[in-house]
């Protein structure tokens, strides 16, 4: 038994080199490896508030249903903690799944307003400056999903700006030409 | 082995967490690290930009590795940055490029300083705090070589080394909802709330964090993650303003008046040094 254990692992760690996890998706035969053993959604923080669990995506997109998968609540509800993915006895990328459904579902505008905006609108600021500014991807979230929620966000405001930590945004002279194109092009 | 490395600061240390990023500098310049920020660094993208496009977050990655040299090491503070960098750098790796070590901020004062040389440095030992340490999600179980991906306990050793007592935490690795909290706010507060009410009750004086993601689930939005709880609010420090504290340094290096729950507790038990 110890000896099974120790080659079913070996497997996996020799699998889980960060090239399988991302052609994840392209390799079909890498997620019919999957068992259905329920590791993944065992270990998943999200998974009790799913419509399918981690386990059922990896079924549905093995068996060719991608539809239901980009629908799902699963794919946008996961944070990308790795949990499924360190575990998983057949060493699948389960996480890198879900960031893949995440690509296409965004991509092919059939995420939620929330969904859609924390990424899209993440990005836009990014490429504005180089960096992050806060304040402007608070207002430019808010405006795309809903703006009565800045108000709610007044606590965390506050505390920032009494601790000194909203200043004015950094700039980064590095050329992101190529990156705006391609937002443009993704659309 | 201490040296010379390029530094990643990423978003959060220039903004939400000015007391990592001053706290973590004196440690490192204590320690005979040589950190030199890479100039017009850009964002890693976080997980935004790799849920909007995996590849655009690669090609952040290559922009930022492109301008250390080869074989030198890259050193970031965040766990998402660590992420998104060492994803850049195995692809790099993986298409026969060159690429520079990404490592964390915290696995390079452990593995290239080590606790014997920041024992050395403790001229006040943090007797009498009680530590619960989260390592966030990510750390480990992208680099289960430096420390266990399923019950780490480096951090643990840091604390113990710099004089504290590390307390037992089962909630250690519960990710925090950081990726998730522009989407999906609640679920992440109330990821949040559930390892703050852990650490409560493991009886911690303070949680110690290595993640300015998970530092701000657990620090700038603990009251909206306790809302409705009993008790009071326990203090969210990063490593480096513990080790700060203990070797000594100034207090704006120490930055405890930056955290946004207040980190008295965490003077007074020092202060109180065993009870």
């Amino acid at each position: 038994m110890a000896e099974f254990a120790k080659q079913v692992s070996a497997q996996a760690s020799r699998d889980s080199a960060w090239e399988s996890r991302l052609l994840a998706f392209k390799d079909l035969k890498l997620l019919r490896r999957c068992m259905q053993c329920g590791t993944c959604s065992g270990s998943c923080g999200v998974a009790p508030l799913a419509d399918y669990t981690p386990r059922m995506i990896v079924n549905l997109v093995a068996r060719g249903d991608i539809e239901a998968a980009l629908k799902s609540k699963m794919i946008f509800l996961c944070t990308n903690c790795l949990a499924c993915t360190t575990r998983c006895p057949k060493g699948i990328p389960v996480a890198d799944l879900m960031m893949k459904l995440r690509n296409m579902s965004i991509q092919a505008h059939l995420a939620s307003a929330e969904d859609d905006a924390s990424s899209r609108e993440f990005v836009r600021t990014l490429l504005k400056r180089g960096r992050i500014y806060e304040p402007e991807l608070m207002i430019r979230f808010a405006m795309k999903t809903s703006p009565l929620s800045l108000l709610g966000m007044r606590g965390q405001a506050i505390s920032l700006f009494q601790k000194g930590k909203i200043g004015l945004p950094s700039k980064s002279g590095t050329d992101l030409s190529d990156l705006k194109k391609k937002f443009k092009e993704v659309g | 082995m201490v040296g010379s490395y390029s530094y990643f600061p990423g978003c959060s240390v220039h903004s939400m967490v000015l007391e990592y990023g001053r706290s973590g500098k004196a440690v490192c310049r204590s320690l005979g690290f040589e950190l030199s920020e890479i100039p017009d660094w850009v964002c890693c993208g976080a997980t935004p930009t790799a849920s909007y496009d995996y590849e655009i977050m690669l090609a952040l990655g290559k922009k930022n590795l492109a301008k250390v040299k080869a074989g030198e090491s890259v050193v970031t503070p965040c766990s998402a940055c660590y992420k998104n960098l060492k994803s850049a750098e195995e692809h790099l790796k993986e298409n026969e490029a060159a690429a520079p070590r990404v490592q964390h901020l915290f696995q390079m004062i452990c593995e290239d300083a080590g606790m014997d040389a920041i024992r050395g440095k403790v001229t006040r030992p943090l007797k009498g705090l009680k530590v619960a340490s989260y390592y966030g999600c990510l750390l480990t179980r992208i680099d289960p070589s430096f420390d266990s991906a399923e019950d780490p306990r480096k951090m643990d050793e840091l604390v113990t080394a710099l004089g504290a007592e590390a307390v037992p935490f089962a909630y250690k690795m519960k990710c925090c909802g950081g990726p998730v909290v522009l989407s999906k706010q609640s679920l992440a507060v109330s990821l949040a709330g559930t390892i703050l009410k852990a650490a409560k009750e493991s009886g911690a004086d303070a949680v110690v964090v290595l993640c300015p993601m998970c530092g701000m689930m657990l620090d700038l939005y603990q009251k909206k993650a306790l809302k409705g709880r009993k008790g009071g609010a326990i203090p969210i420090v990063y490593f480096t303003q513990l080790m700060a504290l203990a070797f000594g340094l100034k207090d704006e290096d120490v930055a405890l008046d930056m955290n946004f729950v207040s980190t008295k507790p965490v003077i007074e038990a020092v202060a109180g040094g065993g009870r």
